[in-house]
């Protein structure tokens, strides 16, 4: 009964949040100002209806099925988002808000970096198609484990160039909740956020983008950082060059709160992951 | 727990037309690619209120796959849009 009703209001509040976002869909002026509207209330809104889908299949298989679906959502939804957000503002052709306040310098061009790539971990990436797998098939039954071991390490191994690099080793945990906690929030206050955008006129909406200076950080933190401002309030991330980032912001106005929030997401992050703030080598970045 | 099935129901298939309007005037690829993300959301969402208001968990799995699928084709799209600004 507890669980109808609480897995219930979770998704009535992800219909709420989603139907908000697709309005903004239709009501923000450009691509750009779009975005905001589907990185913030959809996905928050698809994370509220799948943590209530979740809570009633229960046990393993839900918890498990919530687990990967909130990581690929953090992981993968705003890098996909960056990069289209990246490839649209690089088009002469992609049509810009008349209301927005455009850069003074030039954003600079993509150009492919050639990356030393640096080796991943082949265990990383075998375990999370495992956990992909045992979610998949929601139970832990040995046929399906096993079947899982094997499926996951002849994948891994066949795309080993791209396995992750195991995140820098976490030597403060208690910054590292503070940082869940504060992006949390964040989340919170930028979903809010995009929902009173919407009371504007299309022409009342300011749209920015912003170059924001970055200090040293590991690829690992810099792929943090730029995962997690696409949900703090009004940017997404379009360009990362020689330590600068180039974000989008929803509303020009709010611009040095906004640059204020990113300096703050980056010191919780390097306090938690970092605490070292001496140049990476160049090898490193990006 | 009718009602609230309900006004979400009529809450996602309103949002899942406001995503095809989006997708059908454009004007850029973009646009239509941002779109078509929020629509498999709102399916994903669906499939939330589907499994909560029939406790039938069968196609819970199939979140993950809705989810994995935006990502990719948001990718191949954005590197679409840059191959074809090169040029």
């Amino acid at each position: 009964m507890i669980v109808d009703i609480v897995g219930g209001s979770l998704v009535v509040v992800g219909s709420v949040l989603m139907a908000l976002g697709a309005f903004g869909l239709l009501r923000f002026p450009d691509v750009f100002t779009r975005m905001h509207a589907a990185t913030k209330a959809a996905t928050v809104g698809v994370i509220a209806a799948t943590t209530g889908a979740s809570i009633e299949a229960g046990a393993v298989g839900g918890a498990l099925i919530l687990l990967v679906v909130i990581a690929l959502l953090f992981l993968s939804g705003p890098l996909g988002m960056s990069l289209l957000a990246r490839a649209a503002y690089h088009d002469p052709e992609t049509p810009r808000a008349p209301s927005t306040v455009e850069l003074e310098v030039d954003l600079p061009t993509a150009e492919s970096t050639p990356t030393n790539r640096v080796r991943g971990s082949t265990p990383l990436l075998a375990l999370w198609l495992l956990l992909v797998w045992i979610a998949a098939f929601g139970s832990v039954a040995p046929n399906v484990v096993v079947s899982g071991v094997i499926v996951a390490a002849v994948v891994a191994y066949t795309f080993r160039v791209l396995a992750p690099r195991w995140p820098g080793s976490l030597r403060h945990p208690v910054a590292a909740w503070r940082f869940v906690a504060y992006f949390i929030g964040q989340m919170a206050v930028s979903t809010w956020d995009v929902i009173l955008a919407l009371r504007l006129r299309p022409d009342q909406i300011r749209p920015a983008v912003l170059e924001v200076p970055l200090r040293a950080l590991t690829r690992n933190e810099v792929t943090l950082l730029m995962n997690s401002l696409s949900f703090t309030p009004g940017t997404v991330a379009l360009e990362l060059h020689e330590h600068h980032l180039y974000v989008h912001v929803l509303d020009a106005r709010d611009s040095d709160r906004t640059v204020q929030d990113i300096i703050m997401m980056e010191s919780k992050i390097i306090a938690a992951f970092g605490g070292d703030l001496t140049p990476a080598q160049s090898g490193e970045h990006r | 727990m009718i009602v609230a099935t309900t006004v979400s129901g009529v809450l996602l298939v309103l949002a899942a037309l406001a995503a095809l309007v989006r997708v059908v005037r454009g004007p850029s690829v973009a646009d239509r690619m941002v779109a078509l993300d929020t629509l498999l959301f709102v399916g994903a969402g669906g499939l939330g209120l589907h499994i909560v208001a029939t406790g039938d968990t069968t196609y819970l799995a199939v979140l993950v796959v809705a989810i994995l699928t935006a990502f990719i084709s948001t990718v191949i799209v954005a590197r679409y849009i840059e191959e074809e600004t090169k040029r």
